[in-house]
């Protein structure tokens, strides 16, 4: 009788073993699910801040024309900004359009005889939608004409989207 | 004897199950695909700073495309404020240019330019920074001139 319990016992043991390791397998498998999630979702938001980047190259508020041929990759600095002026912060549309983002554009001077690397910036757009637990940046450069002067500047935009 | 065999094949088993369960974690996880969404946007942030690099005025109100092309390979000193080396002068805008903004975010780097007549700027920074172990995203740009010169930005 003793020995038959002895070796139900080992049994149970063996097969108590058997379960914690494969608990453990799981439990490991699901942290690297988790941590793949993860990351697929920072990409996500990357190529989101990518898309919301790309609006702004069309937005018609800010981008270059000359002679009714539109530029993608160019700015306008009069229409930049009027646009400032209007503070699109406050609108609805465009709210609806940008979302909880941080909108800021700057002028880089490359001269060798500059004294300031960035002369001027203007922040055209912040809306958190009210509080926010994170904050990713994304960067683009972009041409700054100035129609008046006909001259073309370095634009480096900076955008920051609220989690 | 027969109850020891027994007992043996029974821990054999749970090892062989254990090693088989442990290959295919290590198979799965070697065999996951790598995102292309990262190299997209190095891509995109590579074209645009040499889109917008090569289309920026400098001082003497003549574009860098234009500083390369003319200033430095066919040695127009009054396009770059009179200054002793062109290539020198449009090389330092460049590097100005890069510092202030991709070394800027912590990213690195490496801009080549180059021609048939061989190089006459100076790579930036000088010395290999993007090795074949890291991920990187090459975008060339083409200035239309004779002879052709590429200008090659390669973020990593």
């Amino acid at each position: 009788m003793r020995k038959a319990q002895l070796q139900i016992m080992e049994n149970i043991f063996v097969i108590l073993i058997i379960t914690v390791l494969l608990v453990l397998a799981f439990v490991f498998a699901i942290g690297m699910q988790k941590r793949d999630a993860r990351a697929k979702q920072e990409e996500m938001k990357e190529l989101d801040l990518l898309k919301k980047a790309r609006v702004l190259d069309f937005l018609p508020e800010m981008q270059c024309s000359d002679n009714n041929y539109l530029n993608p990759d160019c700015y306008d600095l009069i229409k930049l900004q009027a646009f400032v002026s209007v503070n699109p912060s406050d609108h609805l549309f465009y709210k609806s359009l940008f979302g909880r983002l941080n909108i800021t554009v700057m002028v880089l001077d490359p001269n060798l005889d500059a004294t300031d690397r960035w002369p001027r910036e203007w922040h055209i757009y912040d809306y958190t939608g009210g509080k926010y637990t994170s904050y990713q940046t994304f960067y683009r450069p972009v041409t700054l004409r100035d129609p008046v002067n006909m001259t073309s500047y370095f634009g480096w935009i900076i955008l920051g989207v609220y989690g | 004897m027969r109850k020891a065999q027994t007992e043996l094949l029974g821990v054999a088993i749970i090892v062989v199950i254990l090693v088989m369960g442990g290959l295919f974690m290590v198979a799965g996880s070697l065999n996951k695909k790598e995102s292309v969404t990262p190299s997209i946007i190095d891509q995109e942030l590579a074209q645009s700073f040499l889109n917008t690099l090569m289309s920026t005025d400098t001082d003497t109100n003549v574009d860098v495309m234009t500083l390369v092309k003319d200033g430095c390979y066919q040695d127009r000193k009054e396009l770059c404020n009179q200054a002793p080396n062109c290539c020198v002068y449009v090389r330092q805008i460049m590097e100005n240019s890069l510092e202030s903004t991709l070394k800027a975010i912590g990213r690195k780097y490496q801009l080549n330019v180059s021609s048939s007549i061989g190089p006459k700027i100076d790579s930036i920074p000088t010395g290999k920074v993007c090795t074949k172990y890291m991920r990187s995203s090459q975008v060339t740009y083409s200035i239309p001139s004779v002879p052709q010169i590429l200008v090659t930005l390669t973020i990593c």
